[in-house]
């Protein structure tokens, strides 16, 4: 999401808020519970294997996966960003969510059932096990599992931020004490590594109920109670029409956009699709799909998810909400920042226990995630890194333990860049990665249709995509601060008009890949073995796994 | 299953093209109505004073639903599953693809299956297929 830096008139309000955090307290407890109680929920025979631990044993119906990947996808750091770059930026930074999360839909429904069918034949567990299968390429698959790891880091870290946001905004967590300001966050942290190490995927399979369910909640309640506090709809809307038409001060433009203008359209339309295209290439939302029992749980996931859209839709109104309601989101620092603007809004406007739940609903809402983001780079790192480079004959239960302690390390160390590095570098590689993964798409999406692209084109292509990518964001100055890495949009070379860099390195890439395919195949450069067949990518759960005569040790999970 | 019909399943299975086709349609018209941002970034007609813009995408998260249902349904219609069991009860079928080198495999055969013996004991893969 967008980068935001946002100039508010500084007027402190800090103190804890007793009965708000202990209701947040009494919820995480309950939480914490739910989440070690997993390991018994339809417990599997044998835990130790990437199947039981890292998958849920693959076994996940249509309801428990809408909830699963609901809670995964709509993470903590969304809740918190998105109404913050509407109440700060308006609608072209914020409300474009909106879109991105509807034609997402369309687009996984056309080619997730086909991984989930590929993956249940083959034993898949991450993208890069997909892509090494089908171009028998160890350096492409290499490739797309660095990125997802390196695009799953920080997307870990924004998820402390956002509970960060709430322990702020409920007076925890300042101070200059360093035990006092951090303790509470490492409490968090290491209670969610605990049970994520001992219950694997079922952890926040059981806690996005709770999640989602106290999401839902607190954003009904929210949008139909607010807006009468404030005046109602017209009001909200005018206010929002008035400050973002104001310039802003450093720049002299207009602070943002109510409705995107005429030159904003690109940027508008780009970033949803850039955004909706790289969604389902990132880890945890692949291992979230890999999760369900069956193809059709996928696509019925597809048409039944969009309510999550809708309610983060009246989420980013609650930045709007908040305009109208004069909300002043002063960090513990004493300094403004807009991310808090959603927790503050709850604090000034709910009787203190139901903002409790509000906050809880977001603090909740970062554990899940967390625990799937950190499980996905785990099962990436063993199978594609640690597997097929460094030990070939690791077996299933081996594979499970290195992906357990992987899991701890990856968790410790978005804790360590929360706690250390300003939280500004997290937004930066969190924007980055947004990039990033979105090369990964020609790789795993258009081989699950057609081994007509070349795996050294793809390669050069995925490797083109990134560095144009990073570089396009990094020439990005904010106006206000002078910064690098100030927004993911740029001029699209070739169109006078401003677009997603994600989807402009997409373009670039994509073309490369192309022209190399051509040029390889007409030179008939041998483009690997493919071990998958056609009718693997239409098979639903009844169908065996796909024997692996000659690959040594195999899961031993037998079709569901 | 009768056991002188033999699958490849090598091959797409057979589809509907009329009705695929119809699917992919509905899946489009949400992509393209909410990438046409000109047509609705605009403030009227209002709706309960929310701006045009707002409750427009608003209304396009339940149409794009609705779509994306119907084509899961016209898709299940179109393609119906061909299940892929039926391989181990031809472990010798004269022609039908396997995978080659290290992705060497069969189709059928679940771990434990009876039938799982049949696919270690040796018996020469077909060759009919190399890099595809």
């Amino acid at each position: 999401m967008s980068t935001l830096s946002t100039a508010v008139p500084a007027d402190a309000h800090t103190g804890i808020n007793g009965t708000a955090l202990t209701v947040l307290i009494v919820l995480f407890l309950i939480v914490t519970v739910m989440g070690f109680m997993a390991t018994r929920w339809r417990r599997p025979a044998n835990m130790e294997s990437l199947d039981e631990w890292g998958l849920g044993g693959r076994s996940f119906g249509t309801w428990v996966t809408w909830f699963l990947l609901g809670g995964d996808l709509y993470t903590a750091y969304t809740f918190v960003a998105v109404p913050a770059a509407m109440f700060a930026l308006g609608s072209v930074s914020g409300f474009f969510a909106v879109p991105y999360t509807i034609v997402l839909y369309p687009i996984i429904f056309v080619f997730m059932g086909r991984l989930w069918s590929v993956s249940h034949r083959h034993g898949y567990v991450t993208p890069a096990d997909f892509v090494k299968g089908r171009y028998g390429s160890r350096e492409l698959s290499l490739a797309v599992a660095i990125t997802g790891f390196l695009a799953i880091m920080p997307y870990i870290a924004l998820q402390l931020v956002g509970i960060q946001a709430v322990l702020e905004v409920a007076g925890v967590g300042g101070g200059s004490n360093w035990l006092a300001k951090d303790a509470p966050l490492f409490v968090a942290f290491v209670v969610l590594a605990a049970y994520t190490y001992s219950s694997g995927l079922r952890a926040p399979a059981i806690i996005a109920f709770v999640k989602d369910t106290l999401i839902y909640l607190v954003i009904i309640v929210a949008i139909i109670y607010l807006p009468s506090k404030v005046g109602g709809w017209d009001t909200i809307f005018s206010a929002a029409q008035d400050k973002m038409a104001k310039p802003n001060p450093t720049t002299g433009k207009p602070t943002g956009a109510f409705i995107p203008g005429s030159q904003q359209l690109w940027a508008y339309a780009t970033l949803g699709l850039g955004s909706a295209l790289a969604l389902f290439m990132y880890p945890h939302s692949i291992t979230a799909s890999l999760s369900a029992s069956s193809r059709n749980v996928i696509r019925r996931n597809a048409a039944i998810l969009p309510a999550y859209s809708f309610i983060l839709g009246l989420l980013a109104l609650l930045g709007w909400v908040a305009i109208a309601a004069g909300t002043k989101p002063i960090g513990l620092d004493g300094k403004p920042n807009a991310q808090l603007v959603v927790p503050q809004l709850f604090e000034d406007m709910f009787p203190s226990w139901f903002a409790g739940v509000a906050f809880a609903a977001i603090a909740i809402g970062a554990l899940v995630p967390a625990a799937i983001m950190s499980i996905a780079a785990a099962n990436t790192f063993t199978r594609n890194v640690y597997k097929e480079w460094v030990r070939p004959d690791a077996t299933p239960k081996q594979e499970a333990q290195v992906s357990k302690l992987v899991s701890l390390v990856v968790k410790g160390f978005a804790l360590v860049f929360v706690l250390l590095l300003d939280k500004q570098n997290a937004i930066n590689f969190q924007l980055l990665g947004g990039i990033w993964i979105l090369q990964t798409f020609p790789a795993i999406v258009f081989g699950l249709y057609t081994r007509w692209f070349h795996r050294w084109a793809l390669l050069a292509g995925w490797a083109v995509g990134m560095v144009y990518g990073t570089l396009a964001a990094y020439n990005v100055i904010n106006p206000a601060t002078g910064n690098h890495f100030g927004g993911s949009v740029a001029n699209i070379p070739g169109i006078a008009q401003m677009g997603y860099i994600g989807l402009t390195a997409f373009a670039i890439n994509l073309i490369i890949a192309a022209v190399l395919s051509v040029a390889l195949n007409a030179a008939k450069v041998p483009n690997g073995v493919d071990e998958t067949i056609k009718g693997d990518y239409f098979a639903e759960a009844g169908d065996p796994r796909v024997q692996k005569l000659d690959l040594g040790p195999r899961e031993t999970t037998a079709s569901p | 299953m009768d056991e002188h019909e033999v699958v490849d399943h090598d091959t797409v299975p057979p589809a509907n093209k009329g009705l695929l086709a119809a699917a992919g349609v509905l899946l489009l018209i949400p992509i393209v109505a909410l990438m046409w941002v000109g047509s609705y970034a605009k403030l009227e007609p209002k709706l309960w004073g929310f701006p045009f813009f707002i409750w427009y995408q608003f209304l396009w998260v339940f149409l794009c639903s609705a779509m994306t249902y119907s084509a899961y349904r016209i898709v299940l219609k179109a393609r119906p599953h061909r299940p892929m069991t039926d391989a181990q009860r031809h472990p010798h079928r004269p022609t039908g693809p396997t995978g080659s080198g290290r992705g060497r495999h069969s189709q059928g055969a679940t771990i434990g299956d009876a039938t799982d013996a049949d696919l270690h004991d040796g018996q020469p893969f077909d060759a009919e297929e190399g890099n595809r």
